[in-house]
């Protein structure tokens, strides 16, 4: 039976000409940080109208053209990234779900010592673990965090939980937001049997059961200001036939575009000019790939993208984690062509895929120079030394589970071979330039701080030089994190929009 | 350029032939999928801003025009045997130039991303994604009925298992597994 449109869910093929609507708060974007904030104010009885610039897509609309699905998901095709000494690709998404329909589904609370930071040293006693910890209980039942049905991890899984075992190294099942996740193992084109609980599944559905409406194609470019208050949103909608518009006006404004398009909109849009913090402190968690060649077969195909991590560096900023990816994107972590490549896919079935994650001590800033978009980004020569580090021990962690070859993405390097070669890393260390980096995890652009002179956006995710303006995704994270983000973001969304919601209902009852 | 982007004239023989040098090629592969995966490359090119697309072109031509400072003679990029232009490509590769390796690693992407996303490809590679996609689905449509007549769910973060359809040993069997749950789907 095919899938129906949600009700709630409104298209450009439903208006005519230009839009203007009124609602109680105008949410921008719809992934991890707008969709939780939006669910939370419709539920608090306020009229929510979402506006996502991308579009809905059914579950039977995720196809197996990866190339086509890049385009229809993503922002720029997916071909984005970041300007700086190595370029980091990154990946948004662009439709209705955000980056929530396009990620692995890895679902991590924050770590414990990262919230005392921020509750202490950044005068946000509100994200102390034991304020949060309500909070992370409702995202993770909301969106189904749970361990993956026993037996539908893959070998890919196994021989990283085989390495790790054997060498003593501590690691964790992950928890993802899935209902029987089958392991497909095609998360990052859209999950095809609509297992994984994308907000689309999660979120959402809770927005429209309160009455809450979703507008998409509509490209929100301005931020309307009234008598020094932010009062509504207004852009183009992308309609396929004319050029129209829509103004959208509202008693308080929610940007959730993610913390690219969050800044972004704000250094166009000249808000807050005299706030140095629009922008800056943005990190990654940049990620490098392994990969890993077994005289058995590993099938990489068959199983979940990630079922573990682990965590035995996590102290040291160092996270290791398997990474099953379908043949086209194993392909392309070879950063290689033609026959040369052609000739190492044979042996595709015997081919396992990780990952490391470091905690970036570098930070990045987003910059609208006449407008342009800029993603700026450099990793630090001691980030650098982390990731050989990094790459050295998931290498060390694949010969320990069998691997007869073990291959590094530091350009010139040579396939390692025993894990004697690791050592050799050392000797000569592989620069930022000559790395190949990939991400998925972009936060704190326009960081949430106790102190109006150090943070874009106050306790309450207000903007601390705008009233009515409010911000509830990535870019409010006060810091990296070193997890995968998406929990985070949705607790500090849902914790942003309860008082936004409460606010706003005490002035209605004044 | 933007939404209506597609090579064209010269600039769509200069794509055309790389890809032609960047897909992978197998002996016994005979098919011919080079104009399949330069659509799909097009495709993805037009999702591009139009900045990025000019610069994408103009990426072209420089490999068109500039490309025999590589070697193999002074012949444009489309004038080159596949050996020759597969050598030029592989001097950018090796280039101590990072700029120039990371430039052709972002046309890569694209071709291999496509290329080793067609049908032939996966079938060739024994890889039946396509059929692995579905038989997946199915099954778990079986393990979401079964959910339903279940009388508590176990809470979060607890796994839901799949008791009374596949063992874990069997869980991604699709061979037996996606016949027995068809079977009980009543197909």
């Amino acid at each position: 039976m095919r899938e129906q449109v949600p009700r709630g869910i409104i298209q450009p093929h439903q208006t005519r000409g230009d839009v203007r609507e009124t609602c109680d708060v105008v949410v921008m974007g719809s992934g991890a940080g707008g969709a939780a904030a939006a669910a939370t104010l419709a539920e608090a009885g306020l009229d929510v109208l979402v506006l996502e610039e991308g579009a809905f897509h059914r579950t039977s609309e995720y196809g197996a053209n990866a190339t086509a699905m890049f385009s229809a998901l993503m922002r720029d095709g997916g071909a984005t990234a970041t300007i700086g000494r190595a370029p980091v690709p990154y990946m948004e998404g662009r439709c209705v779900g955000g980056s929530t329909v396009i990620n692995g589904g890895m679902c991590w609370r924050t770590p414990e010592d990262v919230l005392d930071h921020w509750a202490g040293a950044m005068g946000l006693p509100d994200l102390a673990p034991a304020a949060l910890d309500p909070l992370f209980d409702e995202v993770e039942a909301t969106i189904n965090a749970r361990y993956q049905d026993p037996g539908s991890e893959g070998g890919n899984n196994e021989v990283f939980r085989r390495g790790a075992e054997k060498l003593g190294w501590k690691y964790q099942r992950n928890k993802r937001n899935q209902i029987h996740c089958v392991g497909s193992n095609e998360c990052v084109t859209g999950c095809p049997s609509g297992a994984k609980q994308s907000t689309v599944y999660s979120w959402l559905p809770r927005v429209f059961a309160r009455g809450g409406r979703l507008m998409t194609h509509c490209k929100v470019t301005k931020v309307l200001v009234e008598r020094g208050r932010a009062v509504g949103l207004a852009g183009t909608l992308d309609d396929p036939h004319r050029r129209r518009k829509f103004v959208v006006r509202a008693k308080a404004v929610v940007l959730a575009g993610g913390a690219v398009q969050t800044p972004l909109l704000m250094l166009r849009n000249k808000i807050a000019p005299k706030n140095e913090h629009v922008g800056r402190h943005f990190t990654i968690h940049p990620n490098i790939k392994v990969a890993a060649l077994f005289e058995d077969r590993v099938e990489s195909m068959r199983g979940v993208h990630q079922a573990y991590q682990c965590t035995e560096f996590k102290k040291r900023g160092i996270l290791l984690a398997p990474g099953g990816i379908p043949l086209m994107f194993t392909a392309v972590a070879f950063s290689d062509f033609g026959r040369r490549l052609a000739e190492r896919m044979r042996d595709y079935h015997h081919i396992a895929t990780g990952g490391v994650l470091v905690d970036d001590f570098s930070s990045g800033r987003i910059m609208a120079p006449l407008g342009i978009p800029l993603v700026k980004y450099d990793v630090t020569d001691i980030d650098q030394e982390k990731f050989v580090e990094a790459a050295g021990l998931l290498a060390t962690l694949y010969f320990a589970a069998g691997a007869k070859e073990v291959y590094l993405p530091f350009h010139g390097y040579p396939v390692l071979k025993s894990v004697d070669d690791v050592k050799k890393l050392h000797d000569h260390m592989p620069r930022v330039e000559d790395t190949e980096y990939f991400t998925a995890h972009l936060m704190g652009s326009c960081r949430m701080h106790g102190d109006p002179r150090q943070g874009v956006v106050g306790p309450d995710g207000q903007c601390w030089d705008l009233p009515g303006l409010y911000l509830a995704d990535a870019s409010v994270m006060p810091g990296t994190i070193g997890v995968n983000p998406q929990v985070t973001i949705m607790a500090l969304a849902r914790l942003i929009a309860l008082r936004l919601a409460d606010k706003l209902q005490r002035r209605a009852a004044a | 350029m933007g939404r209506n982007f597609s090579f064209k004239g010269h600039t769509r023989r200069i794509a055309r032939a790389l890809v032609d040098t960047m897909m992978p090629r197998w002996p016994e592969l005979e098919v011919d999928l080079t104009d399949r995966i330069l659509d799909d490359v097009e495709g993805v090119v037009r999702g591009f801003p139009a900045a990025f697309q000019v610069g994408y072109v103009a990426g072209l031509w420089a490999l068109e025009a500039a490309s025999p400072l590589l070697g193999g003679g002074p012949q444009p990029f489309t004038r080159c045997d596949l050996e020759t232009r597969e050598r030029r490509l592989r001097a950018l590769q090796d280039s101590k130039v990072p700029q120039l390796r990371q430039v052709l690693l972002l046309y890569g992407v694209f071709v291999t991303a496509s290329a080793y996303a067609q049908p032939e490809v996966e079938a060739f590679l024994g890889v039946p994604r396509r059929a692995w996609r579905d038989a997946r689905a199915r099954f778990r449509e079986r393990l979401v009925q079964m959910e339903a007549s279940r009388p508590l769910r176990p809470a979060t973060p607890e796994a839901l298992g799949s008791h009374g359809v596949a063992p874990a040993a069997t869980y991604l069997d699709e061979g037996t597994l996606a016949a027995e749950a068809l079977r009980a789907m009543g197909e």
